[in-house]
């Protein structure tokens, strides 16, 4: 009997705990590492009194699976999207899962790093990086070619798993050839989840070198870990990882809120607290990141990645998972 | 069919099945007032189904019963009165007492399920508890009390709700020799002195004889015979019953003669004899002579057969010898007189016999 | 077979088919919708998905992985338990209790925490190897746990405590006359135990190392965690990988080859076990002979305590460590110790707060609904012995062959399409548990009610109970201590549940299972210690319970 009464408790306590359709609620689904998205939402919060984010935090491929299968449902829970795979929106427009909003904030980021129709907005710059543990290398590389040097000792992400990552491996595909993989999977590179675990094994020691976003590995740096950022000179590869409103969110208002938070001078100033380059021209970069303005960025093909995203993964792991 | 209150059990053509297996083959019986009725017969001759059925905890296939003159169940109109309302009490083989309630709880179980004041059912228990001697014992729980007293308990349970018809099955079987003997004759006592009818199953036929008033014979879920313990041993209906109460020895014998009551048997030796019984015309019979009705002699007297002692047995009060007659051993029972060693001629009288068809 | 009358009679019958109802809505339903989906194309019933599933490039590779992990699992288990229960059971070393309970400590704690443990043990800047390193200045390591052999190694520390237990169980109970018998005709000492005392105990063995097998191959927290950096893929890492794609037919077809694979293991444990007839159990508590060690007992003894500290205690300090220190790798100073991550966890971070929450509230809830239906069920087939109960009872039990991530699978076909969506929800992961644990719940109920003997309960009918007086008085009573062990055996395992959550969970619903996988998989090692810290603790209060209650641990891999 005690047990069927500590159940009623439970369920009890379980139902009234509140109902996210109740309004200033909306659903974030994103790719941001854990604690930062935390973090930014925290701040949301802070500076819209009476809204309410729940996260939803994972990779981006699995993040567009969830969305893929709320829709087969019918019932698509996300009301924002934020993740780093860019070439995924172009679908997402097509299938009609994008919802127009120019925010008024947005007039302060470049062209490029927004959808000219509004469908999309840049609010964080990041770029894939090499980092490297500073008490285990002592030439650090400065090119990408370098990384397969380091055979066993270095990693990279999993496009699976990282959403830059699958941006990454589709510009690398496209640009150099998916021989670059095969070499670095003959040197016998490790391929790990996504970047904070690559930077992690960095920090760890486990690897010498790793792919990695510059602003985790910064992160990590600013604890006093033992890791720091290599810009190759090829270039890096530098997405502006846009946030969108899913045309089926059942808070408009509330979304559109957080889309105008994410590219406001006070969300910005945010995120560069996070080590995360900004969009915004007028503000700022984090400290030990260079200015987004010197940046050398290797051009990404979008609308490739986008037609081929399937096709690059496969062909990932059929080539370093093997 | 009009069931008259002097009879407290009345069970009408009951069968039941399980299965393939035919469990009661349609037995009727009947248990008088403040009758010591047994149900007696081998393992797994129907016996105690046939009580569960009285009790209501089994659902016949066919026929009826009554308890205390109502119909309890009629499977022909569908009607099954479930076990708590036919006012029967029952002890279980294995006592059944519940092992989380103390004994005064355990007793004073039926009571509370009938509502009575805390008083009355306090009187009553303790009153119970003197009938069967277990003053003092109340707050103890079953798991301290030996099996003799755990024994008590079930009774006393089944007693304190002054029941039509107490059902016992086989409730002595897990005490020990002493015990047992014990128990049935308090069992008897406390007949006496309630006047209680008591339905009672067991598959031993000493105690059944000590115990009962009548007795019905099962074998193979079909009655065999239903009499008092004198009629059963000393006029068995067939050779089973013979066999089954008390000890006998069973020779096949041909038919040579039949006239009116007597008829000429040949025994296997050769001989011939002549025997009481009624048999049919048949060429063919079982002669039955129990081993102490055989008389044993040194000397031939006519109409006596002759043996050779295989073996003797001395037990004290009784002699038992295996006696075989060509090839077929009798056992005979005597008193320690004249005693015979194996080996020696004996001639036997199987004058008081019955004769069975086969 | 008995049958008992009752007044209540409809009432039985509506009660039953309220049972059988939910075991189709919880198991029948999802199962059936599996296998068909399996066989589903493009709209048509074809063997395509099979087809496409079995011809993807690399999928023998990973049923060679799954099988081979999973025999080489069973083995080592078999080879690490049976020799330690000897030791426990048959001869005169000391402190056998103390042995007895640390032997089986990697049982209770989660084998995920376990890979994490291990992780920082062994994994390439692991304690192990830093201190290799410094003590020969090589930068050789001793052994990288993110491996085939790692996945091994894991593995079977957790199953072996199984076979473990079960041998003891088995050797306590031998008859030692049949030992004696084969010494007095002339058998030495090894030769008795391999003639008599191991074929006697073969059964335990095999009907131990089946469910060892089964348990390996269905895993997927640890050949996550360690197999994918070495590029080793299994079944269930492989239909994993599938349902991110998404690919869910191919998903669906591998999950129903893994399905075939656990019930052949049945069978064949069935058939194995039903050969012959090994009635050995003698029921007294007999004292079986001892062996002295003699001159061999303090070799064994220092070895013995060495593989506890090796594989029980060491691998605890490791997740502990990890939880307090400012990031993993840091040196092993004072100044690197810090509560943080703990204050983290339970007060600053909504995930993990979430997490801890959803967790209770989906092992209190699983718990008691499958203790719930198992004793309707139960009480139907045991007690009332209601025809057709006993099929109510089989299917209730099927899960029990259905591995984790099958469950998952199932249930995101079976709830992600109108008109009951459950998809995304907690409701579906609840499902998911009841469906999973039931079978758990069955054995419990089952074996309680069964102790309860009919008589007790006719007893009372005599005495003038009707069925539901006879119901609350007598068997309710009797039957409370069994099923609070039979709940306590659902909650332990429900609450650090991985391989279900990980696959049903969304934004809210996480599990501390999914949290703790999540975390450790996206680097924040730390913080997935941290909770491994947490997960621990109610396991340690939970097993206390349980062996209160019970006086033994549970007997099956979790």
């Amino acid at each position: 009997m005690v047990i069927v009464i500590v159940a009623a408790c439970a369920v009890g306590y379980y139902i009234l705990q509140p109902r996210r359709e109740v309004k200033g609620v909306i659903n974030l689904y994103t790719s941001i590492p854990m604690a930062t998205a935390t973090a930014v939402v925290k701040d949301f919060e802070a500076s819209y009194p009476g809204t309410k984010v729940e996260l939803f935090r994972t990779g981006s491929s699995e993040v567009l699976a969830k969305i893929w299968a709320e829709k087969q449902a019918g019932a698509i829970k996300a009301d924002v999207i934020w993740i780093a795979d860019a070439s995924a929106y172009y679908n997402m427009i097509e299938q009609g899962l994008l919802m127009k909003y120019k925010s008024s904030e947005a007039e302060n980021v470049p062209g490029a790093m927004k959808d000219p129709d509004g469908y999309w907005t840049g609010a964080r710059l990041i770029n894939m990086i090499i980092a490297y543990n500073t008490k285990l290398v002592k030439t650090p590389p400065n090119s990408w070619y370098d990384f397969q040097k380091f055979g066993k000792r270095a990693c990279t992400p999993n496009p699976l798993g990282s959403g830059a990552m699958l941006v990454t491996a589709g510009t690398i595909a496209n640009a150099w050839g998916w021989d670059f993989f095969r070499d670095l999977r003959k040197a016998g590179v490790l391929v790990v989840s996504g970047n904070s675990e690559a930077a992690a094994a960095v920090v760890a020691g486990e690897v010498d070198v790793g792919m990695t976003l510059d602003y985790i590995a910064l992160g990590e740096k600013k604890k006093g870990a033992p890791i720091e950022i290599v810009w190759p000179k090829e270039g890096v590869f530098s997405i502006a990882s846009p946030v969108a409103i899913l045309s089926t969110t059942k808070n408009p208002d509330t979304a559109k809120t957080f889309v105008d938070y994410a590219v406001s001078k006070r969300g910005q100033e945010f995120m560069v607290k996070e080590n995360l380059m900004p969009v915004r021209i007028d503000v700022t970069g984090p400290t030990g990141l260079p200015n987004s303005k010197d940046v050398k960025a290797i051009t990404i093909p979008y609308r490739w990645i986008a037609d081929n995203s399937e096709n690059i993964v496969s062909e990932f792991e059929k080539i370093m998972l093997r | 069919m009009k069931v008259r209150q002097a009879e407290k059990v009345k069970v009408d053509n009951l069968t039941k099945r399980f299965g393939k297996v035919t469990a009661v083959d349609d037995v009727t019986v009947s248990v008088s007032d403040g009758e010591f009725f047994s149900f007696l017969g081998p393992s797994g001759c129907g016996k105690s189904t046939l009580l569960r059925c009285i009790a209501g905890l089994e659902i016949p296939d066919a026929g009826f019963v009554y308890v205390g003159g109502q119909l309890v169940t009629s499977v022909s109109q569908g009607l099954l009165t479930p076990p708590e309302r036919r006012n029967i009490g029952m002890v279980f083989q294995n006592y059944a007492v519940w092992p989380h309630m103390t004994v005064f709880q355990n007793i004073a179980y039926p009571l509370k399920i009938k509502k009575m004041s805390e008083k009355k059912i306090k009187e009553d228990v303790i009153r119970i508890l003197e009938l069967v001697r277990l003053q003092g014992l109340d707050s103890r729980y079953p798991s301290e009390l030996s099996g003799g007293q755990q024994q008590r308990v079930a009774l006393a349970r089944a007693l304190v709700m002054n029941p039509e018809v107490m059902l016992l099955d086989e409730p002595l079987s897990n005490l020990d020799a002493k015990l047992r003997e014990e128990m049935r004759f308090e069992l008897k006592d406390l007949q006496a002195r309630t006047g209680l009818t008591i339905v009672y199953v067991t598959h031993d036929q000493a105690e059944s004889m000590a115990m009962s008033d009548r007795i019905l014979v099962m074998d193979k879920g079909a009655t065999q015979q239903i009499g008092t313990p004198r009629e059963i041993y000393e006029t068995p209906k067939d050779p089973f019953v013979a066999g089954f109460i008390g000890l006998t020895n069973l020779l096949p014998v041909k038919v040579l003669n039949k006239q009116e009551k007597t008829i000429v048997v040949e025994l296997p030796s050769g001989q011939s004899m002549s025997c009481k019984g009624d048999i049919g015309v048949e060429d063919k019979a079982i002669l039955s002579v129990r081993p102490e009705e055989i008389e044993i002699s040194r000397t031939h007297f006519p109409g006596f057969v002759k043996g050779v002692v295989r073996r003797t047995v001395y037990l004290g009060n009784v002699v038992d010898y295996r006696i075989s007659i060509n090839d077929h051993e009798l056992r005979v029972q005597t008193g320690p007189r004249d005693i015979f060693r194996a080996g020696e001629t004996a001639y036997l009288s199987l004058e008081r016999n019955i004769l069975f068809s086969v | 077979m008995k049958s008992s009358s009752t007044s209540p009679f409809d009432a039985k019958y509506v009660v039953m088919a309220a049972a059988f109802l939910a075991i189709i809505v919880v198991v029948v339903y999802p199962t059936s919708l599996l296998l068909m989906q399996s066989l589903l194309f493009e709209g048509g019933f074809s063997l395509q998905n099979y087809m496409r599933a079995f011809l993807r490039e690399g999928i023998l590779d990973v049923l060679y992985n799954s099988l081979w992990l999973s025999l080489v699992v069973t083995l080592l288990s078999v080879a690490i338990g049976t020799p330690l229960a000897w030791l426990i059971s048959r001869t005169d070393i000391g402190m056998k209790n103390y042995l007895r309970t640390l032997f089986m400590m990697p049982f209770t704690i989660p084998p995920f925490v376990g890979a994490m443990a291990w992780i920082r043990l062994f994994g390439p800047a692991g304690l192990a190897n830093q201190l290799l390193s410094y003590l020969t200045g090589s930068e050789q390591e001793i052994f990288n746990v993110y491996s085939p052999g790692g996945v091994v190694a894991v593995m079977a520390i957790h199953s072996y405590p199984f076979i473990f237990i079960n041998v003891v169980g088995a050797l306590e109970r031998m008859d030692p006359t049949l030992e004696e018998s084969a010494r007095i005709a002339g058998a030495g000492v090894f030769k008795t135990m391999r003639t008599i005392t191991v074929p006697l105990v073969l059964p335990s063995i095999i009907a131990g190392g089946i469910l060892v097998f089964i348990a390996t191959i269905e895993n997927f927290g640890i050949p996550a965690m360690l197999g994918m950096r070495a590029r080793f893929l299994v079944l269930s890492t492989t239909i994993y990988r599938l349902l991110q794609v998404p690919d869910i037919p191919s998903a669906t077809a591998l999950s129903t080859l893994l399905m075939a694979i656990t019930i052949l293991a049945l069978f064949a444990q069935r058939w194995l076990l039903g050969r012959r007839r090994y009635t050995v159990i003698s029921g007294k508590a007999i004292r079986p002979r001892i062996a002295h060690l003699g001159s061999w007992k303090p070799l064994l003894t220092i070895i013995a305590w060495l593989f506890i500290f090796l594989v029980s205690i060491l691998p605890l300090f490791a997740v502990f460590l990890t939880a307090s220190t400012k990031y993993v790798g840091a040196p092993l100073v004072p100044e690197s110790f810090t509560p943080k991550y703990f204050h983290y966890i339970l007060f600053e971070f909504p995930v993990t707060q979430r997490a801890i929450m959803n967790s209770l509230f989906l092992a209190v809830s699983a718990a008691t609904i499958a203790v719930f239906l198992g004793s309707v069920i139960s009480y139907m087939k045991v007690k009332a012995k209601i025809r057709g109960s006993g099929i109510v009872d089989a299917v209730g039990t099927i899960p029990y062959a259905i591995p984790g991530i099958v469950v998952a699978v199932a249930m995101i076909l079976a709830w992600s399409v109108g008109p009951i969506v459950l998809y995304g929800t907690i409701w579906i992961i609840l499902m998911a548990y009841v469906m999973r644990y039931l079978p758990s719940a069955l054995r419990s109920t089952n074996a309680t009610l069964h102790q309860i003997d009919d008589s007790l309960e006719e007893a009372a009918r005599t005495s003038g109970a009707s069925w539901l007086n006879a119901f609350k008085d007598i068997v309710l009573p009797l039957s409370r201590p069994g099923m609070f062990a039979g709940w306590i055996l659902v909650f332990m395992p429900a609450f650090r549940e991985l391989t279900i959550s990980a696959l049903l969970w969304s934004s809210g619903t996480e599990t501390v299972g999914a949290a703790t996988f999540e975390l450790q998989d996206a680097g924040y090692k730390e913080i997935a210690a941290a909770l491994a810290c947490i997960v621990l603790a109610v396991t340690v209060v939970g097993d206390n319970l349980v062996w209160k209650v019970r006086g033994q641990v549970e007997s099956t891999p979790s």
